[in-house]
């Protein structure tokens, strides 16, 4: 997988949302840093308590460090950049980051500026990360949602996430990601995996909702 | 499965206001007493007829200062005999109470005047006026205030001597059972408190429900002693189970004086929180120990609750019951003159009780009936009762109350004592209740093959103090980290006495700071006892505390050597505080501030 700056480049990629809005999606790089800070410094009250639980007013740079140096393996992000807007601002971004004692289940985050979301981005950027993990070998994406989403919790486990209560206020939602196609040579067992992987792709669309 | 709707039925036909238990009780034994409170050395009793007098004449005094039907009235102070009188006389002009607790913060105060709409304030000091009159720019609907230490009270009964009783008489016939009885404001995990709106019906409902499951062991003469705060509808609850049943309502003066005047009152029974069964028996088991009596009691602990299991299981075994017997003049019936003697029951509520401790207190003489609910909920939705009593679970739900598991556990309820919603706040009242109308408590827990329920977890982030105060964590963590020298804040206190907050401090900030302080090239980790920091760091515990109540501030905090990390589990990955993680890695320090 990409650990350099040119590999990371090669992975950028043009979609266009369902209102026609045009983003850039590329692997975050370290020279993002200062667009994340203000970036995040534009969240919402209720963007970032989704995100981190907590509302501090800025990110410290200990913290901003951490989300910068990636490793593309354990550690990956996409960034996402409005370019039919003047100097293609950042507006969203969707990392995953393995358990250090089990890297086959990584825990996700994605936010989306206030002023993008409800446009189907958060999903195609979850979606995305789900295709980067699964060669990077994880076998499940993790996330920590607040349990006052009470339906799209509901939902999602009617769907087939496991739901656990991490603790007051906190629930924690498990899916299984699809097993990469290339190590299943069998043709016949090929169309039963994409199956498998499109009901994936539903639950990471929900989980997405529930993250908004 | 067992059917989880109870459906023992108590009149709830007979649902009417809350006024009616007061005017029918002032008409059949107008010379009952059902209020007392201390004058000098001794409690003065209020009798039926009196209490219904006074009643309406300070309704009609509110009636002459503007209160229409519908309007609300703020009411501001601690427990105590006007408070009674006030809420009811709100309620005979046709109002609806809305209860401020006499701790809470000028920004609480100012939030719960203007979201609610409060046409007057009737205040307990000069000095809770003042606080509202600092606020007044902002809450223009409410026009006057009336003080009780200041006679405030007398002034409004002047007022309503040119009011006729024709006029009032209208007004109370005009109650609907729908109407709004009060409104209590509770915190939720964020943003502003909000206003749970109880009908007349939920309330009246409610003290049917829970008489219902107390008829076994009422009594035509019960006294009880009132101690909590009435702006709790736990206590509320028991006031309005009182004035329906005939019991004697007294109003301790204060903390302080509890001891003495539980001696004075000798109360048949009480509703408390977990605390306060938990420092009865702390301060008895010190006393124990300091006099030389310490093993004496530890083994009498351990009979009582022996004793009691068994009787619970309806084992009998005769060495214990011959200890038992043998400890009750030297250890229980001490612990039972601490509630001055005559006390056969009590109620807990508000957080969970120990299963041992309630154990102990039924060994020693005093039945402990824990129960469940939440302020939405009247409060009550299930109790333990004689005859079906668990300790450990909150009982089985009242009658006409159906609780159920939904499937991450969560306990809904329904049933009459449920409210409609928050005050003018429509989305905190469409997530609050499930799509088939099932209100959502936010709480964990499972129905046992008996029908007792059993609280396990929360889902709300919430912490629920020993003295059965909620309070939102984050918010106040929030104002904690907004400080530059602090990392992260987590706030703990469940079932605790108080709140306390464990405190990381940002080494780049904290390195700053060091050799600007002359504590040279200092970590973090070397000055978690340095004074002049921990004083940095009571400024942020301060900004944090004055958006709160005295019940709700954070007493202590401690300085952590390090900061969160992911290695051990405190964050996520993607950095979420763990919360529970961090209160397991530094259960030592937490025990400290509570030690």
């Amino acid at each position: 997988m990409a650990t350099d700056l040119e590999t990371a480049e090669s992975m950028a990629q043009v979609h266009t949302l369902a209102d026609g809005t045009r983003v850039l999606v590329r692997p975050l790089l370290p020279g993002d840093r200062a667009e994340l800070a203000a970036g995040y410094e534009q969240l919402s009250a209720a963007s970032r308590r989704r995100r981190f639980f907590a509302t501090p007013d800025r990110l410290s740079e200990h913290v901003l460090d951490y989300l910068t140096n990636l490793d593309y393996r354990t550690h990956f992000a996409w960034a996402a950049f409005a370019i039919d807007e003047s100097d293609s601002p950042g507006i969203a971004i969707a990392r995953y980051i393995c358990d250090h004692q089990d890297a086959t289940v990584a825990e996700i985050a994605v936010t989306v500026l206030d002023r993008y979301q409800h446009r189907g981005l958060g999903t195609l950027l979850t979606q995305l990360l789900a295709d980067v993990a699964v060669r990077n070998g994880v076998r499940s994406f993790v996330s920590y949602v607040l349990w006052e989403n009470a339906d799209a919790v509901a939902r999602l486990r009617d769907e087939g996430a496991r739901i656990s209560t991490a603790e007051p206020g906190m629930a924690r939602i498990e899916i299984d990601l699809p097993t990469p196609p290339d190590t299943v040579p069998d043709a016949t067992v090929h169309p039963i995996l994409s199956a498998v992987a499109d009901g994936v792709r539903q639950l990471l669309a929900r989980l997405h909702d529930l993250e908004r | 499965m067992r059917d989880p709707l109870n459906t023992a039925m108590p009149p709830t036909e007979a649902v009417t206001h809350l006024l009616q238990p007061v005017i029918d009780r002032a008409k059949r034994e107008p010379g009952k007493p059902v209020a007392a409170f201390r004058v000098d050395d001794e409690f003065a009793d209020v009798t039926a007829g009196e209490f219904h007098d006074r009643v309406r004449q300070l309704a009609k005094g509110l009636m002459a200062s503007g209160v229409d039907a519908g309007d609300r009235v703020a009411l501001m102070a601690h427990t105590r005999f006007e408070w009674l009188l006030a809420d009811y006389a709100i309620l005979a002009a046709g109002g609806t109470t809305v209860p401020v607790y006499e701790t809470s913060s000028a920004e609480q105060l100012q939030w719960i005047i203007s979201d609610s709409d409060a046409v007057l304030l009737v205040a307990e000091t000069p000095a809770m006026r003042a606080m509202a009159a600092g606020v007044a720019v902002e809450t223009p609907t409410c026009r006057e205030a009336f003080v009780i230490d200041e006679g405030g009270l007398a002034e409004l009964e002047r007022r309503g001597a040119g009011v006729d009783d024709a006029q009032l008489d209208a007004r109370i016939t005009g109650i609907g059972t729908d109407a709004v009885a009060t409104i209590v404001y509770t915190s939720g995990t964020t943003g502003r408190p909000k206003g749970c709106a109880l009908t007349h019906r939920n309330l009246q409902a409610n003290v049917l429900q829970n008489i219902d499951a107390l008829r076994e062991v009422l009594e035509p003469e019960e006294v009880t002693l009132l101690f909590l705060p009435l702006a709790h509808v736990l206590t509320k609850i028991i006031a309005l189970v009182g004035t329906e049943w005939g019991i004697k309502l007294a109003f301790a003066s204060d903390m302080a004086h509890l001891q003495e005047e539980l001696a004075m009152v000798r109360p048949t029974m009480v509703v408390a929180v977990p605390r306060v069964f938990e420092k009865v028996f702390n301060s008895a088991q010190s006393k124990a120990h300091t006099e030389g009596h310490g093993s004496i009691f530890d083994k009498a602990v351990e009979v009582a609750i022996r004793w009691s299991r068994d009787h619970v299981a309806g084992r009998h075994r005769p060495i214990t019951a011959a200890e038992h017997a043998a400890f009750d003049r030297l250890v229980y019936r001490k612990l039972q003159a601490v509630f001055g003697g005559r006390m056969r029951f009590a109620f807990s509520g508000g957080g969970p009780l120990g299963e041992r401790l309630t154990h102990f207190f039924n060994g020693a003489g005093v039945t402990v009936f824990e129960g469940y609910g939440l302020t939405e909920t009247s409060p009550t939705l299930t109790l333990n009762r004689t005859g079906a009593w668990k300790p450990g679970t909150v009982g089985r739900p009242l009658a006409v109350t159906a609780i159920r598991t939904g499937g991450d556990g969560e306990i809904l309820a329904k049933g009459p004592q449920v409210f409609g919603g928050y005050w003018r706040n429509e989305a905190a009242t469409s997530e609050t209740f499930a799509d088939d109308g099932w209100f959502r408590t936010g709480d964990i827990g499972e129905l046992d093959g008996d029908g007792f329920l059993r609280i396990t977890g929360r889902k709300k982030e919430l912490i629920v103090t020993a003295a059965g105060k909620n309070v939102a964590p984050e918010p106040l963590e929030d104002r904690i980290r907004a400080h530059p020298l602090v990392s992260q804040a987590v706030v703990v206190g469940d079932a605790r006495p108080f709140i306390a907050a464990l405190v990381t401090l940002d080494e780049d900030a904290v390195r700053e700071w060091a050799a600007g302080h002359g504590r040279g090239d200092a970590a973090a980790a070397d000055l978690v006892d340095d004074e002049t920091l921990g004083a940095e760091v009571q400024a942020a515990i301060d900004d944090a505390n004055r958006s709160v109540s005295r019940a709700e501030s954070i007493r202590k905090f401690a300085l952590l050597p390090r900061d969160l990390t992911i290695e051990s589990g405190e964050l996520t990955p993607t950095l979420k505080v763990r919360r529970s993680i961090v209160e397991k890695s530094y259960q030592h320090v937490i025990d400290g501030l509570y030690s």
